[in-house]
């Protein structure tokens, strides 16, 4: 299959990992050459003993990749943004399994997103972005100690959403991936110039987002009630649970307490949005092929790509964000990398990278209809012992 | 039971630089009182933000004898110092009742306004957290009032404002009167509530004698000078830096219409902006009423019965009288507060009688307006200076177009009204749905629609007429709705279509026979679409507006910042809306 581009999307349940092979000829020489694009390995991490966060999983997957990489280096690993279910797989598995991994997989080039930069918030162009992640963090530890004394509803859920955006695991998987080669790392952004930071020949690579600052990223907090144990001073270190006092009605003053509490969700998905939508969307052009690389983008990130006009059909796409909504969102942002007419006869097709039962509202039926109508649908909850599933496009 | 309550008149940094007294007293009249605050309808829940858990309830002192008024013990109130949690407690109480009190009046909707929401107490949150911002919500049955630092000043308290206090208020009894328009995805109708809220809080800041006298006397009675009145919020606004000094100043020429100079006009579909088109009017139309009183006051007692009828002029002259004193009254500074006395009770006469009639449904400025007319017609039937100030200033700011579309058939005969058994209708559903049924040409109600019949009022309010003494007028007030679908915007997933309220309103009065007071149908132009769409996009693009899933929560219900809207059928159904009067990126008092 020397003439064909590969997309091998591994099972590692909730999370990414993605090996794209790509045959690329030297122009000048003719030579081709295999070259190797590793996008993110992580899942979920474990919580409330989730199937989708089982990290077991990796140990035959590095296997696979060092087994395609054979003696050959990867030529670019991708970390698309500083989630768990995206950064965790390579640390973990140097720590249980390949000490030497680093040496085994000769990266020659890392691209991270922007904002993993480690001098990006001392940047007094990223001011804002620096102020709302303060925000965030602080918003974060809050909820965490608050979470962990009072139980509320639908507190796994949000143990999980909680866990996923830990900034301290986070930072640890990070610094791991910075170590790749960090003389040859970029943090991309769009517009950021690619020369040199990649082998490729013949294949384009084109960064759609994020945008250099990522201070429009951020949400907004809901208010909430004191969270008990948020570390502010004077903050009581047990949860206190109102009492209704005599003549006030017990259920509206219960559905008082708990709307004023209901900002915990809002927020920490604020938070959890805020991480994906810094993720890096690329496009990868080979022999006119397009293929799409999202992430784990969502709505506000793919409203940004719409407004700055970089958004354009293409052949393949890597579903983002595990096929939830908001990683396709509907109607004009999706016509315009999947519209409703091919713009030409080569074939669609769309993968998604999934677990069931690790977040609320994943993998989207209705999400998952919608890409059908359009291309063929692959994902790894099509064959749930598979290690992996791949995609050919012919050159 | 009565309680003597004190009540912060404004914000104590304004009253000390305004040299206005901190507070003033006001009685609450209830069947009970408990510690807290607490009374049947409305509830203080003072949340200590440290712990979250409840602070100790404000003892009440009950009365020593029947005659007398209890009081709460809280510590007292001074000018430029700190406020006790207990004392704000006890005053945003007051001035929570304060607001109920001037909307529920016999000279305004003569009767007990009944909350949006299946519970009898409003909950009131005096210190709701850190942010810019306080808000009344249906689903929380509450006012939140938060507290912010900004960066070159000491902590604001909203709850301290009684401007914001009477404001947040406002937005829960409108929501009584008007469930639609918190549903409603039509900027007017959510402007509406922004401009009611406004001008309830500008009408309350009458009522308070001595921020009255202070500016009167400081403004040598020319009141369009100062901007006690007209701008909302002094402390919070300027706080923000949004506006010069204020929140909103009701002393502007905001437009609706294209050809207005640049700085006049507003967005079509941004509710706070457009609502200053709304509370301007009306507040112009006051200064009016006040300038022309003012001047007659000056020559007399005797005032032209075209601004207010002899017996209206007697009965206000018995309430100053009570409020100021006979000898206060006598002076120049006496007339004036009379004269703005006088205008600030026509005006609330006015617009609370007007949302009383208004139809339901998705209505905007005009149906408002029209509302507004007919209930002046009815209230005043022979001082008509001031519709005719009202129709000015409609036309004058574009909310219509011509004089032509604000006339409203008032006091008429109909032989289905006549022959009509109120008591019956107004007790019975299937009387009022038949009744509706049998008359859809009367009601406006397209044949082949289904519909819905709202419960029926039955109120007493206080009339004037030119050779009568004040009276009495039972009014039964019928309202039915029905949906609409219109086209939606092509854009971002959203379906092709989407449902609006359309609604009328019969006001009978209960005679024998009954006469049609009114009827006032829901009139939707292509403008009102149009801004409709703006709207609806632009939530989408701020990532308020959610479909279907994606509004729910994880803790179950629905995201707490977040407008939720429903697809059905190819139609979009937005359901709360008025959560974006205070979700808006806009930071400011909803």
């Amino acid at each position: 299959m020397a003439d064909t581009l590969t997309v091998r999307v591994y099972n590692v349940r909730f999370g990414d990992a993605i090996l794209v092979t790509v045959p690329d000829r030297d122009p000048a020489s003719g030579v081709v050459t295999q070259r190797r694009i590793l996008i993110d390995v992580g899942n979920a991490p474990l919580v409330a003993s989730r199937e989708g966060g089982d990290d077991t999983v990796f140990k035959a997957v590095i296997d696979d990749i060092l087994a395609q990489l054979g003696d050959a280096p990867l030529d670019l690993y991708v970390m698309t943004h500083e989630h768990l279910d995206h950064v965790q797989g390579l640390p973990y598995a140097a720590w249980k399994h390949y000490q030497d991994l680093k040496d085994r997989l000769k990266v020659r080039h890392v691209w991270m997103t922007a904002s993993a930069d480690p001098g990006y918030y001392d940047d007094p162009r990223h001011a804002e972005a620096k102020k709302q992640k303060l925000a965030f963090e602080a918003m974060h530890a809050a909820i965490r100690s608050h979470l962990a004394l009072e139980a509320i509803p639908g507190r796994e859920s949000l143990l999980r959403i909680l866990a996923n955006n830990d900034p301290s695991k986070t930072g640890q998987c990070v610094e791991f991936l910075r170590a790749l080669n960090p003389e040859a790392t970029t943090f991309v952004y769009r517009g950021a110039a690619l020369e040199g930071t990649h082998p490729f020949r013949e294949a384009k690579l084109e960064v759609w987002a994020p945008e250099e600052n990522t201070a429009e990223y951020y949400g907004r907090f809901q208010p909430l009630d004191a969270l008990a144990g948020s570390g502010r001073a004077g903050d009581a270190t047990t949860a206190v649970t109102p009492t209704p006092p005599p003549g006030v009605d017990v259920g509206a003053f219960l559905n008082l307490v708990a709307a004023r509490r209901a900002g915990i969700a809002d927020n920490l998905l604020a938070i959890d949005q805020a991480a994906n939508n810094t993720s890096v969307v690329f496009l990868l052009e080979w022999r006119g092929w397009r293929l799409l690389f999202a992430g784990d983008a969502e709505t506000r990130s793919w409203k940004t790509m719409a407004r700055q006009n970089v958004l354009r059909p293409v052949h393949f796409l890597k579903v983002s964000h595990h096929g939830s909504h908001n990683g396709t969102p509907d109607g004009a942002l999706f016509d315009a990398v999947l519209p409703a007419v091919a713009e030409d006869a080569r074939p669609r097709s769309a993968a998604i990278s999934t677990w069931v039962d690790t977040y609320g509202g994943i993998p989207h039926e209705p999400t998952n209809g919608r890409l059908r109508a359009r291309c063929t649908l692959r994902s790894t909850l099509d064959d749930r012992a598979a290690l992996h599933y791949d995609l050919e496009f012919p050159g | 039971m009565k309680a003597r309550v004190p009540v912060i008149v404004k914000d104590p940094v304004v009253a000390q630089y305004k040299e206005i007294e901190p507070t003033e007293s006001l009685l609450v009249e209830e069947d009970v009182f408990l510690d807290g605050p607490v009374s049947p309808r409305v509830a203080v829940l003072d949340f200590d933000p440290a712990t979250g858990g409840l602070a100790p309830r404000v003892p009440f002192q009950m009365p020593q004898s029947p005659h007398t008024e209890g009081t709460y013990l809280a510590p007292p109130i001074v000018l430029g110092g700190l406020v006790d949690p207990a004392a704000t407690a006890v005053s945003v109480f007051g001035a929570v009742h304060k607001t109920m009190r001037m909307f529920e009046e016999a000279d305004a909707l003569g009767r007990r306004v009944s909350w949006a929401f299946d519970a009898p107490q409003l909950l009131v949150v005096p210190r709701a957290g850190e942010w810019a911002n306080a808000y009344y919500e249906r689903e929380s049955h509450g006012l939140q009032f938060f507290s912010f630092t900004p960066a070159n000043g000491p902590t604001i308290h909203t709850a301290h404002s009684q401007d914001i206090v009477a404001h947040e208020t406002a937005h829960a009894l409108l929501d009584g009167i008007a469930p639609d328009l918190y549903g409603s995805v039509t900027p007017q109708a959510l402007a509406i509530h922004e401009a009611v809220a406004d001008l309830a809080a500008l009408l309350c800041s009458f009522r308070c004698r001595e921020l009255a006298q202070a500016v009167l006397a400081r403004t040598g009675g020319l009141i369009a000078k100062s901007s006690v009145f007209s701008g909302l919020a002094e402390q919070f606004g300027s706080a923000l830096h949004e506006y010069p000094s204020q929140l909103r100043d009701l002393n502007n020429d905001k437009s609706l219409r294209f050809d207005a100079a640049p700085q006049n006009r507003v967005s079509r579909s941004e509710p706070h902006a457009l609502s200053e088109v709304l509370s301007g009017a009306f507040y112009r139309v006051l200064l009016r009423m006040y300038d022309e009183l003012r001047k007659q006051f000056a020559a007399g007692d005797v005032v032209d019965e075209a601004v207010i009828a002899a017996a209206e002029s007697s009965y206000v002259q018995e309430r100053v009288d009570r409020r100021l004193g006979p000898k206060k009254t006598a002076g120049d500074l006496g007339k004036w507060a009379k004269a703005l006395f006088v205008a600030g009770e026509r005006l609330k006469r006015t617009l609370l009688r007007g949302l009383d009639y208004l139809p339901p449904g998705d209505v905007g400025f005009a149906d408002l307006a029209r509302a507004v007319i007919a209930s002046d017609q009815a209230s005043h039937p022979d001082s008509g200076q001031q519709r005719e100030w009202l129709r000015e200033e409609f036309v004058r700011r574009g909310i219509v177009a011509s004089r032509a579309e604000l006339e409203v058939q008032t006091n008429v005969h109909h032989d289905a009204v006549a022959a009509l058994d109120l008591a019956a209708l107004v007790r019975s559903d299937y009387a009022a749905y038949d009744f509706a049924n049998r008359n859809r040409a009367l009601l406006g109600i397209p044949e082949g629609v289904t519909f819905e019949v709202r419960p029926r009022l039955d109120v007493t309010k206080l009339y004037w007429h030119r050779d009568d003494e004040k009276r009495e007028v039972r009014e039964c007030l019928l309202k039915v709705a029905w949906s609409e679908v219109e086209s939606s915007p092509a854009a971002d997933g959203l379906p092709p279509q989407r449902r609006v309220l359309a609604g009328t309103t019969l006001a009978i009065e209960w005679t024998d026979p009954p006469l049609v007071r009114a009827v006032l149908t829901t009139q939707r132009h292509a403008s009102d679409r149009q801004d409709t769409d703006d709207l609806i996009l632009r939530l989408l693009a701020d990532d308020t507006l959610k479909l279907d899933g994606d509004a729910d929560s994880p803790m179950g219900g629905t995201l707490r910042g977040v407008v939720a809207a429903e697809v059905s059928n190819g139609v979009l159904r937005v359901r709360n809306a008025g959560r974006t009067l205070h979700v808006t990126r806009r930071a400011g008092h909803g």
